[in-house]
């Protein structure tokens, strides 16, 4: 796995009729999650009302097998060790992964991690 | 919601004893602040004059020990003062690396040392973030934010978060699946009875002991019986009811025996609660795998009140059926729970008692009188609220947890309190963890197959990884072999053993930098440290920060000396134990650190060290970014790019984002701890949770089948019958080697309540406690033994394992198996900047035999079974 990666990369996706109630989010791949998705951010319009469960669907189809392998579970949703935060707030402090989306940043990372003492 | 504040008003005398002089001092002379010299982080108060600290004593005000404290926390006095404190950052000039080498030490300035660091730092975030290697545990929770921060600000998998790499092996696993938490407690406020494997919970060990151990004597008081199941007759031991020496390396075959009388024959479980918050009912085939919706992939049960499959989470289930058969498209199928049962039948108890040693007749009254005391269906009502009442808890952590097949051995155990309904209820096992309104929301949600899916402290600023779903293995990228271990939730183990052959495993990178705590690894659990020691030897630079040079230290390349607790101030909110309340309490907590003193001359915090190396490695903007998210910043409060702060006013900031202004750094500061009310569904949120425990482990079919699809590609042959979703007892090898009659016993660890891991033993204090207490660096032999090596209490003894032979002086005591030794602590230093604790007791650790046969091949936790040959000396 490349942990490398290329300087910002920008996609849009799917505009389709590019309604203007789309909803306009960027996602922001942390620390080791940039490996596993080969990028930096990635911007996305996404039907309005879309959830982060949603998003991770998304996801699993744009970024590849080493990101589903790692931060998926087999279902498409987020792995319990993802953190996602919502322009900043974590999902678990909002609506867990029913979490509606709103226009702004996802950040994803994973937190340090505890093991033991 | 804030309305119980407590703070400096209280008395400190309160804390002493009836009839001791009450303390005259007033108590606008004490400071509050936590201690750090062990994990748990109780309360204290601390009177200092004129710059010097006169006396700590534990503060009534945090829950987390109600105004106790221990002779480790006592001493800390002594650490402060410990007169081989390293003042100056150090720099290796020779080459040379090893046991016994003279690292010709060179006092250097703090800007080259920081130069060197920060240029190291830079050129591997440029290059490959994974050459970083970080470990984090001991003496300051200042490691956990500002070193584990690099994980999501660079990107190094390498945080190492305990001392010891097997620390947490299973038992945080098992809380999330068991309990949606992070660590476990009796609620001993309720508990009826006690059963404490392997552990010495409420007596002298575990996190919050200095309140368990009260609440253990009152539950005594009251009438709880306690039974302690250990081959050591320990401290906890002492204070039992019954205390049943179990052989090593058998705890599953236990487990699973209660688990036969409770199920197969006195049929005591609690049904209700199997069939609406487990997946006991699930439909289960003959290859193990549940029978599915092929629409929905959902799993199906089958509903007695009709007689019709529906899927687990179909709204109109009435009466999913636990016990029976039942048939899909022409295959027959049973509830997992019948599995469940099948396997346990396997160990009647008179098979038990031939591989635990415990006898039959004994493990079916334990049992009986267990179950009985459950109290299954019985309700009780708190502040309004009815709550099931289970006042029964099996507890178990790093005795069972130390083998080859650790997780079947903790995994059986924890299905005992489940069966009953006895989990995150009145009087049962709690997560500590589990739930909270505030300060910070966090509930597990179900997940696939209405499974609880928790990682456990995301809340407060920490994550885990999760046995379920597990993850996808592949090829290792990375030296801890993370990616062959799908279900484990680290494998730090595996790192000197990649060391010996990297390219066997694929791994591409070199770590060229270690950067570690004072917590002592190189004796902190890998086994035979000789291999610590070479892979150690193969990094670029080591940097250790220090208060004193231990045996880590002595390899190290460049030494940062660092504050002592008494000196350095930090909220954080995620290091007090138990956070953020005691099992069941009506209060959640949170109390800081605080500085009493000023640093000595020319030390520096470790926060303010760590962020000119960021900034002068060009990543303090990241580190900050990374820092908002993982202490939950508010924007107002947020670190900014470009700017630099003090460690108050990073306190500040992280205090007034979770609590709000009128509770930032300097109200912490006067008043030390913030108590608050918890509802009935934070305290006890076992049926207030919406998700499954999974008490059947069919994931670990599939990631078993994906493993060794990828073992086969790299032309691996492990053996992976533990992938099996229900325990099953294994021998380890010292059982097998006992039973060969190759050794002469199995070397087992066992905690002191007054030293700390390796941690300790240079203090005077604490030297002079273990000097009193000969067992503390003696080792126990029962008679049995002894006779048959002709060894008499007293005498010089050899300890010889495979790897390491070292002399000890034996205490011959019924107080230990007949087939084990019993070593306490973890003695035995060598380095020369500890000198008082030079060649005292036994290290355990290096006794035990290291190498990926050694390890759990579903947790990695290397087998703490040491196989001993005794003779005298």
């Amino acid at each position: 796995m490349a942990i490398h990666c290329d300087p910002a990369v920008t996609e849009t996706v799917a505009p389709g009729s590019a309604k203007p109630s789309r909803l306009n989010v960027k996602v922001v791949f942390m620390g080791e999650i940039q490996g596993w998705a080969g990028r930096r951010e990635l911007e996305l319009e996404l039907p309005p009302e879309s959830t982060v469960h949603a998003l991770a669907q998304r996801l699993l189809s744009l970024c590849g097998s080493g990101f589903a392998q790692h931060a998926l579970t087999k279902e498409g949703a987020f792995q319990p060790h993802v953190a996602v935060f919502v322009n900043g707030v974590q999902i678990g402090r909002l609506d867990g992964t029913k979490t509606v989306l709103t226009e702004g940043q996802v950040k994803l990372m994973l937190l340090p991690m505890y093991e033991g003492g | 919601m804030i309305t119980s504040l407590r703070g400096r008003e209280t008395r400190p005398q309160t804390v002493h004893r009836p009839g001791a002089k009450r303390h005259e001092t007033p108590a606008s002379d004490w400071v509050p602040t936590t201690c750090r010299m062990c994990l748990v982080g109780c309360g204290v108060l601390v009177n200092a004059k004129d710059g010097k600290v006169l006396n700590v004593i534990g503060n009534p005000d945090s829950p987390v020990n109600r105004g106790r404290i221990c002779a480790k926390g006592k001493s800390g006095i002594m650490n402060h003062y410990n007169p081989n404190r390293v003042m100056r950052p150090l720099k290796r000039t020779t080459a040379e690396k090893g046991i016994g080498v003279d690292p010709k030490w060179q006092e250097i300035s703090w800007e080259e040392a920081i130069d060197t660091v920060a240029s190291k730092m830079r050129k591997i975030c440029a290059e490959d973030p994974r050459k970083l290697y970080l470990q984090t545990w001991g003496a300051s929770q200042e490691f956990t934010t500002w070193l584990g921060v690099l994980r999501p600000a660079v990107g190094t998998p390498y945080v190492q978060t305990g001392v010891s790499p097997n620390c947490g092996k299973t038992v945080h696993s098992i809380q999330f699946l068991m309990a949606g938490g992070f660590h476990q407690e009796p609620d001993l406020a309720h508990c009826r009875y006690l059963i404490d494997c392997g552990t010495q919970m409420g007596v002298a060990t575990r996190e919050g002991f200095n309140h368990q151990v009260p609440d253990c004597a009152q539950a005594r008081e009251r009438g709880m019986k306690f039974v302690v199941v250990d081959p050591i007759g320990n401290n906890a031991a002492s204070k039992a009811d019954e205390w049943l020496p179990i052989r090593p390396g058998t705890d599953a075959a236990f487990g699973l025996g209660i688990l036969n009388v409770l199920l197969n024959e006195a049929k005591i479980y609690d049904a209700e609660y199997l069939k609406h918050f487990t997946n006991a009912t699930y439909l289960t085939g003959s290859t193990g795998k549940f029978a599915r919706d092929p629409a929905t992939g959902k799993p199906f049960v089958f509903d007695q009140s009709d007689g019709l499959i529906k899927v687990f989470d179909d709204p109109g289930v009435k009466e999913p059926m636990l016990e029976g058969e039942a048939e899909v498209r022409g295959q027959k199928v049973k509830p997992a729970f019948e599995l469940i049962k099948a396997r346990a039948a396997e160990y009647p108890a008179e098979r038990v008692e031939e591989i635990t040693s415990i006898p039959a007749k004994t493990l079916k009254r334990i049992a009986r009188e267990f179950g009985e005391a459950a109290c299954i269906g019985a309700t009780v009502l708190i502040d309004g609220v009815e709550v099931p009442y289970r006042p029964v808890c099996l507890d178990w952590d790093r005795g069972p947890q130390g083998h080859k097949h650790a997780w079947h051995h903790t995994w059986a155990l924890a299905m005992v309190n489940v069966v009953l309904g006895a989990v995150n209820v009145v009087g049962s096992i709690h997560s500590t963890d589990t739930a909270s309104n505030f300060p910070v929301k966090k509930w597990p949600e179900a997940g696939q197959d209405g499974i609880l899916m928790s990682s456990g402290s995301t809340h407060r600023g920490g994550g885990h990884f999760t046995a379920f779903p597990g993850r996808t293995p592949a090829r290792p990228e990375r030296w801890d072999l993370f990616e062959l271990f799908p279900v484990a939730a680290h494998t730090r183990t595996l790192v000197p053993e990649v060391y010996k052959d990297p390219g066997k495993w694929g791994i591409d990178h070199k770590i060229e930098m270690v950067i570690h705590s004072p917590g002592n690894q190189v004796m902190g659990g890998w086994g035979d440290v000789r291999a610590v020691i070479d892979w150690y030897k193969s990094i670029d630079l080591v940097v250790g920060f220090a208060v004193e040079i231990n045996e880590t230290h002595e390899l190290d390349d460049i030494v940062l000396p660092m504050c002592t607790y008494l000196e350095e101030g930090t909220f954080d909110d995620s290091s007090v134990y138990p956070f953020p309340a005691v099992a069941g309490e009506g209060v959640g907590v949170c109390q800081i650190q605080q500085k009493v003193v000023e640093p000595a001359e020319g030390i520096r915090t470790i926060g303010a060290v760590m962020t000119e190396i960021y900034q002068r490695a060009g990543i303090l903007d990241q580190v900050y970014d990374a820092l908002n998210h993982v202490k939950g910043m508010t924007p107002a409060n947020a670190l900014k790019p470009g700017e630099c702060y003090s460690m108050d006013e990073v306190s500040d900031r992280i205090a007034k984002s979770r609590f709000g202004n009128d509770y930032g750094w300097e109200w912490f500061k006067e008043n030390g701890v913030l108590v608050w009310p918890r509802t009935v569904d934070e305290r006890y949120p076992g049926r207030f949770v919406n998700a499954r425990i999974a008490l059947y482990l069919e994931n670990f079919i599939d990631r078993g089948e994906e493993l060794k699809a990828v073992l086969d590609e790299m032309g691996l042959s492990w053996d992976l019958a533990d992938y099996e979703p229900i325990p099953e007892w294994r021998p380890c090898d010292s059982f097998e080697r006992m039973r060969r009659g190759e050794i002469d016993a199995i070397g087992v660890n066992y905690k002191l309540p007054y030293a700390y891991g390796g941690f300790g033993h240079a203090n005077p204090w604490i030297n002079e406690l273990c000097n009193k207490l000969p067992r503390s660096y003696g080792v126990l032999i029962n008679p049995r033994l002894a006779r048959k090596k002709g060894i008499k209490n007293g005498d010089s003894i050899w300890l010889e394992s495979p790897v390491k032979k070292v002399q000890a002086v034996a205490h011959v005591t019924e107080c230990v198996h007949p087939e084990v030794v019993g070593i306490a602590g973890n003695a035995g230093h060598w380095a020369k900047g500890k000198p008082l604790s030079i060649g005292k007791g036994v290290n355990f650790n290096g006794l035990l035999p290291y190498g990926i046969e050694m390890v759990d091949v579903i947790s990695s936790a290397l087998d703490q079974c040491a196989p001993l040959k005794v003779y005298r000396a």
